[in-house]
């Protein structure tokens, strides 16, 4: 009850920082040797797929140079016209990259520690990438370590939005894995493979950030919203590293 | 035994969440907490109980302080076996705490969310009980000899 209590009051320094120099460095180690060997694992049983996934990504990547193509000539279109009006230039988000040094130790929250805290500029709140996707936010931070709360954490939620029509709904974990877009507006249109970003309202996440793809949509006519079923690559087990958003 | 417990907390919080056999994450440190109160003093468990409990908190985003609870429940009721005086031929009593004590750590987790969740995956959830019930009992069995090994003789027949 004692450390129950120091927890919610925020006394737990000089227990943070005796595990921040001292279980961290130790464990950084084993949590790499246990993301390789489980991404190796996994590896195993994907080997007879590799020759018909090869050609799926080499056409997805074709398609995505084209639409990169695109996206630059729009961009600087952008920043002609934002130039012209006077307004700021959007920039890149500065980012930090840190190393997954532990994990949640049991089998039901979706929380893991990197080895950058508060001293590299981080704070609470701050969206974190990885493999180009937002993977979870930034849930406390000590000065050597942050913890970060994944998007497939029951109590993860952030306003998100459907790129591809614009409907707007709220992205949450849910408990045993994967994500739903949920509160979405019943006459909003939402379908299989559209794209999942971030709205940027509220709090310190910036919008464009991308969440998922979604895979399904549940509509029933006697209640308020719809939901989605929302994709995301984010296996937990394979994190290795993370880059927190520190702002544009 | 120090060595094993360190060792234990380090592996809890790095390795096994990375490996996830059967897609879960089995609970050493109940076990090694448990079979060191059974195999050694109830003192030195409730020690590596409190330790063990505050690093794996300071790792977990669920309510700080369950850890350490948890583990230290695990090794008063390994205290209360040794005053019961209950004869400690194989792993079975063990086991038996630690199968409890594995679904009293699932039923508070998932507790502790409750109001955040809108939808419950009863089978999933069942199986990642059974999963972590099973891995958690074979790491019992497999553990007791080393920690016999490793533990001083136990003072008998009382806490502390």
């Amino acid at each position: 009850m004692f450390l129950a209590v120091a927890g919610v009051l925020g006394q737990l320094g000089p227990l943070r920082w005796a595990y921040e120099h001292s279980v961290v460095p130790a464990g950084a180690g084993l949590a790499a040797v246990g993301s390789t060997a489980a991404e190796a694992i996994s590896n195993l049983g994907k080997v007879k797929d590799l020759a018909r996934d090869n050609l799926k990504l080499e056409q997805e990547n074709a398609d995505l140079r084209q639409r990169l193509a695109a996206d630059a000539e729009t961009r600087r279109d952008n920043d002609l016209l934002r130039q012209q009006l006077g307004l700021e230039v959007a920039g890149a988000p500065r980012q930090v990259a840190a190393e997954v040094v532990a994990f949640q130790p049991d089998s039901y929250r979706q929380f893991v520690t990197i080895n950058k805290g508060s001293g590299a500029g981080i704070k609470a709140g701050m969206a974190v990438l990885s493999g180009g996707e937002l993977i979870g936010t930034i849930a406390d931070t000590g000065s050597m370590t942050s913890r970060i709360m994944l998007v497939t954490d029951p109590e993860f939620k952030l306003t998100a939005k459907d790129q591809d029509t614009g409907a707007t709904g709220i992205v949450r974990g849910q408990l045993g894995s994967g994500l739903i877009l949920d509160k979405i507006g019943q006459t909003d249109a939402v379908k299989s493979g559209d794209t999942v970003t971030t709205t940027g309202l509220g709090g310190l996440v910036p919008s464009g950030l991308l969440i998922g793809e979604v895979q399904s949509v549940n509509t029933r006519a006697n209640v308020v919203f719809q939901t989605a079923q929302v994709a995301t690559s984010l296996q937990v087990s394979q994190l290795r590293f993370a880059y927190v958003v520190l702002g544009m | 035994m120090v060595v094993l417990a360190i060792v234990s907390v380090i592996v809890q919080v790095s390795l096994l969440p990375a490996l996830r056999p059967l897609g879960v994450v089995p609970n050493l440190m109940l076990v090694m907490v448990t079979l060191i109160g059974l195999e050694g003093t109830a003192s030195s468990a409730l020690a590596v109980a409190v330790a063990g409990g505050v690093v794996l908190d300071l790792a977990s985003g669920a309510n700080f302080g369950l850890w350490t609870a948890l583990l230290v429940l695990a090794a008063l009721a390994a205290g209360l076996v040794h005053r019961a005086g209950i004869e400690l031929v194989g792993p079975t009593v063990a086991c038996v705490i630690v199968a409890v004590l594995t679904v009293v750590e699932a039923v508070v987790i998932v507790l502790g969310v409750a109001a955040s969740v809108s939808s419950w995956p009863i089978g999933l959830l069942s199986g990642r009980l059974v999963a972590e019930l099973v891995l958690n009992l074979v790491l019992t069995v497999g553990l007791q000899p080393l920690v016999r090994r490793v533990t001083p003789e136990a003072a008998m027949g009382g806490i502390g």
